[in-house]
């Protein structure tokens, strides 16, 4: 049993990367032997909050795995605009498309949060996808997830309101506690949802009008999850 | 989790010193210290955003956490 203390000096978390990466979908029908292998070729880091993960267009490394923390994944234009593809939180994956095609980055990863991540290297999966078929049926499985994912949030962005778009991502985060917390401002709330952090600001206060959800300081309580449901055209 | 993780976050790399967050915060929970505003009055700050909603240049954040009523917010 390996602990991520054990190799990597900078790594403050306590729990055995074995266990840890066992319950993950991808490696939960690995063999004994290739799961000592996966943690000897994991490599642990820590990312301070704000700090770039990966860049858009760099060669993937392999797949990141979150340990701890909040991470986004985002593409930029040329102008700095920002669309949020997605916020993940503890027991996610990312990199996954690069990781297996070997090609580039698709999108920048960013720790929205002070983070613990663990890195597969690329060669380890291809080796994996090669001699283990219950692995490769695994990873199709979870990039055909992938894609039905961002095809709901394809269809989220051109064919509902901000009301409706803000209504969901508050159901989804509300059933995620991992996906919830600091670094989840409304600044990355409107990039995910193509919209201006002033209209996430208006539409909170008019679904707390709508006695909906009300506020706590940094706390938006869900009260009414029928009625944000029905907003959210669930 | 602790206290400050939920108070509002200011990037001092992006922060002008404008003064503009500091005329909106009607706690007065924030002060100019050299070319730079901070939050010097953490137990004053009511979460309302207007700092954020004013900042010209998004050096300030606010963080929030999403529950469904009854859930136990102590451990956040």
């Amino acid at each position: 049993m390996q602990d991520l203390n054990c190799f990597r000096k900078n790594v403050s978390i306590k729990v055995s990367l074995q266990d840890y990466l066992i319950k993950l979908v991808y490696f939960e029908d690995l063999a004994e032997d290739d799961i000592k292998t996966l943690v000897d070729v994991a490599i642990a880091r820590d990312y301070q909050a704000h700090e770039t993960i990966s860049h858009e267009g760099d060669t993937a490394k392999g797949l990141w795995i979150i340990i701890k923390g909040r991470i986004k994944i985002s593409k930029m234009n040329a102008e700095g605009a920002e669309h949020v593809l997605r916020i993940l939180g503890v027991g996610d994956t990312f990199n996954d498309i690069a990781a297996f095609d070997g090609g580039n980055n698709p999108a920048t990863a960013i720790a929205l949060s002070d983070a613990s991540l663990c890195l597969i290297p690329a060669e380890y999966l291809r080796h994996l996808i090669e001699t283990d078929g219950k692995f490769a049926l695994k990873v199709v499985l979870i990039l055909a997830h992938r894609i039905r994912n961002l095809v709901g949030h394809i269809e989220d962005l051109a064919l509902y309101s901000v009301i409706v778009r803000l209504s969901r991502f508050l159901l989804k985060q509300m059933q995620d506690p991992s996906l919830n917390g600091v670094g989840v401002t409304r600044t990355v709330i409107a990039a995910h949802l193509a919209t201006t952090p002033q209209t996430i600001s208006h539409i909170l206060r008019e679904l707390e009008g709508l006695e909906v959800i009300n506020f706590d300081r940094h706390r938006i309580w869900v009260i009414d999850e029928t009625k944000l449901r029905k907003i959210a055209m669930l | 989790m602790n206290k400050f993780d939920w108070m509002p976050q200011i990037n001092f790399q992006l922060c002008t010193g404008c003064k503009r967050c500091v005329s909106a915060c009607p706690t007065h929970a924030l002060v100019q210290v050299g070319k730079k505003i901070i939050l010097a009055y953490q137990d004053c700050c009511s979460y309302c955003a207007r700092c954020e909603d004013v900042c010209p240049v998004g050096a300030i954040e606010l963080s929030f956490l999403i529950l469904k009523k009854g859930d136990n917010s102590d451990v956040y």
